[in-house]
């Protein structure tokens, strides 16, 4: 898959602080420019299960698609995500514990100047650019929806009730590779001062946009020093959920000066003081100072004393 | 601190960056029940040529300035209040883990050489719910950056409660819907240092800041007004560039010859 532009990739996931375990699973492949990002759902180990055989499906075909050089980029993508979703529902079918095993993800592929982005559920694909944020997936959810429509805020989507609720996933049942309403397929210009971000929704539940712009934007060349720093703000907002940050960094991605946003505290040196007013600060309202102030007072009140008495 | 004094060619060094740091973390503390909250996250503006000099040692002046805020709240914390011996002091701490200090160059000129600004918060992760504004202490002269302040306030407390307007187009990054929700908005590619409502994510035919939209309040009705380099066109017609002209309840507006807006009242 051939790419026109360069770019730096780097992920981190962890638990977060309320699950047991982590059922998000990640693939990037930096010579065909793949990125993946699969949150499984279902609970463990259905949901393990699920998104792991969605990275490996996808995986098998996307490089199975390399050696041929087949198609479309679009078809690519479309062709991997429904082999992934049969393969669970099979799986899934044939196995006991692991019925209703499913999974959402959001997957993005380089092809040449442009990001093909195939999609399911309610993981994430932000769009970071000069200064500002967007996402570009939809959430397969009716809080997202609802979110999208202009309805709720992005602060009321974040604390609703029904957050957890995806209509869409990969693995419940069985689908075509053109069924239109199961993969959304977006295209995006890749531009080098661009970069992307892959979430799942452990990241973006407890981060609003802003946030995650704010962060992203303190990027100096290490886009595995974002992940990680975009994972721990997760966890330190509550980390309910698994957390995976995917993201990459077009060669001329710099960060914005957007730091004069409003600042708990601004406060501005004009100029040095003289030294010597700490100093002698210090020397006449100093502890010792009053020290050698009570003593002398001492002496005073001493002399007078025993002059009266004289 | 210094509004009185006369502003001299002064060498900025390491001690003047730090003793600034403190002081910024003891103008900030956020008093509640039971701890005083201080600023952890800083950005330190430079002037260009001080933060070129420094430029290769930032991290040691980071370390540094890092220990010494660390050892001022332990300070804090040792210190007993004198008269008030047996009540329960309160702790002193910060959100995070530890400090983030960022050294920037000055791109707006408002940073003269030798002086030092310091930007800081409590914490980089807002609550989900939260949409309030952060207390903005400024305690210094009036300057370009504090009209941003105010002006990203603004933005912060706008709130996504009435959809006015829809715009629909199609950039770079596929389609788009945009919902307007205030009264005035920006619309172009944006900057780093210039930020527009609606960024369009497209070549530089488009220029920084476009086009702008505005709606009477008492009306409802909405006014469109070209700045650009490469012109808007309202539903075919160029617009003369600076004149406002009254928007049609649905217009398609062309920004250079780029990208068309789909533009729809809300009612």
């Amino acid at each position: 898959m051939a790419a026109a532009v360069q770019w730096r990739s780097g992920v981190a996931t962890d638990t977060g602080l309320v699950r047991t375990s982590n059922e998000d699973r990640y693939w990037i492949d930096d010579d065909n420019g793949i990125f993946l990002v699969v949150d499984g759902v279902g609970g463990h180990p259905a949901g393990e299960t699920a998104a792991e055989t969605a990275v490996e499906v996808i995986r098998e075909e996307l490089q199975a698609d390399g050696e041929s050089a087949g198609g479309e980029a679009e078809q690519r993508v479309r062709r991997a995500i429904t082999a992934a979703n049969n393969r669970i529902y099979s799986t899934a079918h044939d196995s006991g514990d692991l019925r209703g095993m499913a999974c959402v993800l959001t997957l993005a592929v380089v092809d040449e100047a442009e990001v093909v982005i195939g999609h399911v559920g309610d993981s994430r694909l932000y769009l970071i650019w000069n200064g500002s944020i967007r996402k570009l997936t939809s959430d397969h959810s009716p809080v997202g929806e609802g979110e999208d429509a202009g309805e709720l805020t992005e602060e009321e989507a974040m604390l609703h009730p029904r957050r957890n609720e995806v209509f869409r996933d990969v693995g419940t049942r069985p689908r075509e590779a053109d069924d239109h309403s199961f993969i959304e397929i977006r295209r995006c210009h890749f531009k080098p001062e661009a970069a992307f971000l892959l979430c799942s929704d452990g990241l973006s539940d407890v981060l609003p946009s802003a946030a995650i712009r704010d962060i992203v934007e303190r990027y100096r060349g290490d886009a595995s020093q974002v992940a990680r720093e975009l994972v721990a703000a997760a966890n330190e907002a509550g980390g309910k959920d698994n957390i995976t940050a995917l993201f990459v960094a077009g060669s001329e991605f710099r960060p914005s000066l957007r730091e004069a946003r409003a600042r708990h505290a601004t406060t501005r040196m004009r100029a040095a003081q003289p030294a010597a007013t700490g100093a002698l600060r210090r020397l006449f309202a100093g502890r010792v100072a009053f020290l050698f102030y009570g003593v002398l007072l001492g002496i005073l009140l001493a002399t007078a004393l025993h002059a009266l008495k004289g | 601190m210094a509004q009185n004094a006369k502003p001299q060619q002064a060498r900025i060094n390491g001690q003047i960056i730090i003793d600034q740091l403190v002081r910024n973390m003891e103008l900030g503390q956020f008093e509640m029940g039971y701890s005083v909250l201080v600023p952890c996250i800083f950005s330190v503006y430079l002037h260009p040529e001080d933060y070129k000099r420094l430029a290769n040692i930032q991290d040691l002046i980071k370390e540094d300035a890092g220990r010494a805020l660390a050892a001022r709240l332990t300070e804090w914390n040792a210190k007993q209040p004198l008269f008030k011996r047996g009540k329960k002091q309160k702790l002193y701490r910060i959100a995070r883990h530890d400090w983030w200090i960022e050294f920037f160059a000055d791109s707006e000129d408002v940073v003269p050489a030798g002086d030092v600004e310091i930007h800081s918060e409590l914490n980089d992760v807002p609550q989900p719910g939260y949409r309030g504004i952060k207390t903005t202490l400024i305690e210094r002269e009036t300057s370009v950056t504090e009209a941003r302040v105010a002006r990203d306030r603004t933005m912060t407390r706008r709130g996504a409660d009435q959809i006015f307007a829809e715009i629909r187009y199609e950039d770079d990054s596929g389609p788009q819907s945009y919902f307007v929700t205030q009264n005035e908005i920006t619309i172009g590619r944006g900057g780093h240092d210039l930020s527009v409502d609606l960024p369009l994510y497209t070549n530089d035919e488009v220029s920084r800041e476009h086009l702008r939209l505005r709606r009477d309040p008492a009306t409802g009705v909405f006014t469109v007004s070209d700045n650009s380099r490469n012109g808007t066109w309202l539903n075919g017609r160029k617009l003369a560039r600076g004149a406002e002209e009254t928007l049609p309840d649905r217009a398609r507006i062309q920004v250079a010859d780029v990208i068309t807006l789909s533009f729809e009242v809300k009612k």
